[in-house]
């Protein structure tokens, strides 16, 4: 097999002047990409600095991220409870739309329990946990909730947790404050047990 | 620069190249030999990983031969075994030549030879054991990489001295590519070894050395052989010029400038900061200049005379190289875009361009090259020229259809992924059909390597034996005495 | 160019810029941070890779769970991850500060395991799949992990840990599949992945089926009384 038809001398490259317009073309194209990436990433004259580590896309700068972020205490709580929400497992049951699943976990969407007057019986049930049968929306559930009280150690996250159920998914509770919360852990700090349905019911929902 | 050890070079009309080729014979012999056997190991557990996707029972009853131990396992054998061997074969021999010097007690390169072939070994065979380090394209375990910086010592300071003491002082355009990628390489491979093998960096920046890493093995080290390769056997073999040395120069220039920084592109979508993975994004982009700048000249270099080079095999080969060269950097731009890659990204479609770049752009120029090399090294003839054709075909069809059924598997996968109303399974199991046009094709391209190997043993059996009888005669052990005297 | 100092000093110019731009300032940007106190009970982040799934890590690593799994949450308009429930936020460097070592994946055979932790907390949901993943995700690609448990006789009451089957997958009576070390670690370090915490760079989005006129964005204030009012 003959593997070759060109010659066996080394290869050699001719000679011809650039055309200018590569030079043209390499400006713009190196002015294209530090373009692209001032826009996607780049901050100039940004609080944290020209390349933030803390922007990621999408956010397009260092003050949009602060903007991002709620100072505003009313909103804050509401993101302090969606942050719970999943961060205690709440998420895992009651689900991301909290519906619940059918017959096992109850919805927390348009629950009667859920948008009561006041947060006593909804506190109860996340401090110390629900056990036994329970009717939610007319449908009835007989499972129980694991007591997350000594999870939640601090009251403005569990008042931020019971906020945000409140009004999430079209509830119309009103928001709960650190104290109540506060008050409510004190009243029943001696309780051990799981709640059940028709102790809950015995106690007001608001003070 | 007169080294007083060469040839002077008014008395010798140069070193022949005979002699050149004569002097890499044993280095040689091991790389291009011993990597095709990598390549058949590298492509048979490509393909074993394949056949998993559809049937996941399939030699699934060890830990040895899980999934995710064949997969890291072929990867390593393809890149480690086959491309960065072929890859010091075809440096050294491009740099001898071009310098017109021999390569200089190469038997100690031997070592090398052997040092990485160890190495890579044990690397791979610890992957296999559950070793890996959990980074693509840096998977060897600690084991591995004493060899590997041995061996990769040895070349390297070889490589440098040859070209130091090269007798034809002009550079040619392959010379460029060659240097830098040495540089390059040993550069990007110390760092990234150190980085996530020996002292692991915390946190994220892991996957920043790993993509950067990854990118720099298949454009800075691979892909400046394979452009060195071009460079060198197109106009040769057509008996022509370049077309334009200046625009090789300039060629030359923006691609060392513009693509060490395409890296984290690999991380689009990931846990870093924008600016990091948008520069990623830019400069890929910006890499159609060189690119284009590069493909011009060698598509001017071959005009009009495309389909008499086409009878060579050799020029076949570098030929379809090229052109998945380009095809790749087309798809990385393409893939590169958030918006594209909002759908392709974590798909098999990435991983269709990496397997492009590193079989079609990097293996099939340095199939060409061998091809062309080992009969001169040697002095052996390729035993079967059918078996070069079937090597031909099955890697270029098998690449194609291999990076198509990937492609279009990958963008279904996206799709489907992205859209939450459907099942995670029915969105795999939709894009399984296109990924078996990628099993078949992977069984294909297998076909054409195990070609290859059978040519290249019976090859290196034809060059061995007399090597053996002349060997075993003077230490007295054969007694025949029949020595064939092959150059 | 024919000179062998300008190549080389071509060579090393354009490395040391992408070296410098691409691992010293990133360097200097993620690999210096350090664990941080976050949200209202300031508790430090990341903590979850610990213990038993310190050691599981390891486990997920030697059987290249990585080849087809990934761990990282892309934000809204980069895919539909979030939309798809795999987090509730998109995944940051702070989140990957204690992993040894970092497995991000890049091919999505199977899901993204980033907050698998916070989707599927039930070891023994894990335990049945990794056995037989049919069982649990009636057609998946993923291979049984068979190896990683022992299957033994029942003794006694049976062992606490032993793999709840139903029908099709259990062990013939009187035997009962039970996790190795391996498996137990593994599971464990499954079970510990989560990123939702929210951070300054990563503050958790808005509910996307927020109904009405309620918070649907954080931006909102008419909606939300403040506290101090009730």
């Amino acid at each position: 097999m003959d593997p070759n038809t060109g010659t066996d001398a080394e290869p050699t490259a001719s000679s011809r002047p650039l055309p200018a317009i590569l030079i043209g073309i390499l400006a713009l194209v190196v002015f294209w990409g530090d373009s692209y990436v001032m826009d996607h990433g780049g901050d100039l004259m940004g609080k944290g600095g020209s390349f933030p580590k803390e922007v990621y896309y999408p956010v397009p700068s260092y003050a949009a991220l602060e903007k991002l972020n709620p100072e505003d205490p009313s909103k804050k709580l509401i993101e302090i409870g969606r942050n719970g929400y999943s961060y205690y497992g709440c998420i895992g049951c009651h689900q991301p739309n909290g519906m619940g699943t059918p017959g096992v976990n109850p919805p927390l969407t348009g629950s009667e329990w859920v948008n009561a007057e006041g947060p006593n019986r909804i506190a109860r049930i996340i401090l110390h946990g629900l056990i036994g049968p329970i009717t939610v929306n007319g449908q009835s559930f007989n499972s129980q909730m694991p007591p997350l009280g000594t999870a939640i150690t601090d009251d403005e996250e569990l008042a931020g947790i019971i906020t945000f159920i409140r009004q999430e998914w079209g509830n119309t509770g009103s928001p709960v404050t650190a104290e109540q919360v506060a008050k409510i852990r004190e009243e029943t700090k001696d309780r051990t047990s799981q709640w059940k349905a028709d102790e809950l019911l015995a106690i007001p929902a608001a003070d | 620069m007169t080294d007083p050890t060469q040839n002077p070079p008014a008395a010798a009309s140069a070193v022949s190249t005979a002699a050149i080729d004569a002097s890499c014979r044993w280095p040689l012999m091991v790389f291009f030999g011993k990597g095709v056997g990598w390549l058949m190991i590298g492509s048979l557990l490509l393909l074993i990983s394949s056949i998993k996707m559809h049937g996941p029972g399939f030699l699934g009853d060890t830990a040895w031969l899980g999934l995710g131990r064949v997969k890291p396992a072929a990867m390593t054998a393809l890149a480690y075994g086959f491309g960065v061997q072929f890859a010091f074969g075809m440096l050294l021999w491009m740099l001898c030549r071009l310098g017109r010097v021999p390569l200089l007690n190469a038997p100690f390169l031997f070592l090398a030879g052997g040092a990485w072939n160890i190495g890579v070994f044990f690397g791979w065979l610890g992957i296999l054991g559950g070793a890996s380090t959990g980074h693509a394209y840096m998977e060897m375990p600690r084991a591995a990489w004493p060899f590997v910086f041995v061996a990769l010592g040895l070349v390297a300071l070889w490589g440098l001295l040859t070209f130091h003491n090269r007798s034809e002082r002009r550079l040619y355009v392959s010379q460029w590519y060659l240097v830098a990628g040495l540089f390059w390489f040993v550069w990007a491979v110390s760092v990234a070894a150190y980085l996530l093998v020996f002292q692991p960096v915390r946190g994220v920046m892991q996957a920043v050395v790993a993509a950067w890493f990854a990118h720099d093995l298949l454009h800075l080290w691979l892909g400046a052989v394979g452009l060195a390769a071009l460079h060198y056997f197109i106009p040769k073999l057509l008996g022509r010029p370049l077309y334009s040395r200046q625009l090789a120069l300039f060629g030359f220039w923006t691609y060392a400038f513009f693509a060490p920084w395409g890296g984290l592109a690999r991380l689009s979508g990931g846990p870093l900061p924008a600016w990091m993975i948008s520069s990623g994004i830019a400069s890929n982009a910006m890499m159609i200049l060189p690119l284009g700048c590069i493909a011009f000249n060698l598509y001017k270099t071959i005009e009009g005379d495309l389909k008499a080079a086409r009878e060579n095999i050799i020029f076949r080969f570098l030929f379809c190289g090229g052109v998945a060269l380009c095809a790749g950097w087309l798809l990385q731009i393409l893939l590169s875009f958030r918006t594209v890659s909002a759908t392709t990204a974590f798909t098999f479609a990435p991983m269709a361009v990496d397997h492009l770049f590193l079989l079609g752009a990097f293996g099939l120029v340095g199939f060409g090259a061998a091809y062309y090399i080992m009969p001169r090294v040697s002095g052996i003839d390729w035993p079967s020229a059918k078996l070069a054709d079937l090597h031909f075909l099955c890697s270029v069809g098998g690449l194609i259809l291999h990076v198509i059924g990937l492609l279009l598997a990958g963008w279904v996968q996206g799709a489907r992924i992205n859209n939450p109303e459907l099942d995670f399974m029915t969105a795999i199991k939709s894009s399984i059909p296109m990924v078996g046009l990628s099993t078949l094709a992977l069984l294909i391209f297998l076909a054409g390597q195990a070609a290859f190997f059978l040519n290249t043993q019976k090859l290196v059996c034809r060059w061995w034996s007399p090597v053996m009888r002349e060997c075993c005669a003077s230490v007295g052990l054969c007694r025949s005495g029949k020595v064939e005297v092959e150059s | 160019m024919n000179s062998g100092p300008i190549l080389f000093l071509c060579a090393f110019l354009t490395m040391a810029a992408s070296f410098w731009g691409l691992i010293l300032k990133p360097y200097a940007q993620l690999a210096t941070e350090d664990l941080r106190q976050v949200g209202v009970s300031k508790r430090l982040y990341p903590n979850n890779t610990l213990g038993l799934a310190k050691a599981g890590a390891d486990v997920y690593r030697a059987h290249g769970c990585v080849e087809c799994h990934t761990q990282q949450v892309r934000p809204e308009g980069q895919g539909g991850d979030i939309a798809r429930g795999w987090g509730i936020r998109r995944t940051v460097a702070q989140d990957y500060l204690l992993e040894q070592p970092v497995q991000l994946g890049s091919l999505r055979v199977g899901p993204d395991l980033a907050n698998v932790g916070a989707r599927l907390p039930d070891a023994q949901w894990h335990y049945q799949h990794m056995y037989a993943p049919r069982s649990k995700v009636p057609e998946s690609t993923m291979p049984a992990y068979k190896f990683l448990f022992r299957k033994q006789p029942i003794t006694g009451a049976g062992s606490p840990d032993a793999l709840q089957f139903e029908d099709d997958f259990a062990p013939e009576e009187g035997f009962e599949i039970v996790p190795t070390e391996a498996a137990r670690a593994l599971v464990a370090y499954l079970t510990s992945r989560r990123a939702d915490l929210a951070l300054f760079e990563a503050p958790v989005p808005a509910s996307p089926d927020a109904e009405g006129d309620t918070n649907a964005a954080p931006a909102q204030a008419e909606s939300i009384t403040t506290p101090a009012a009730e």
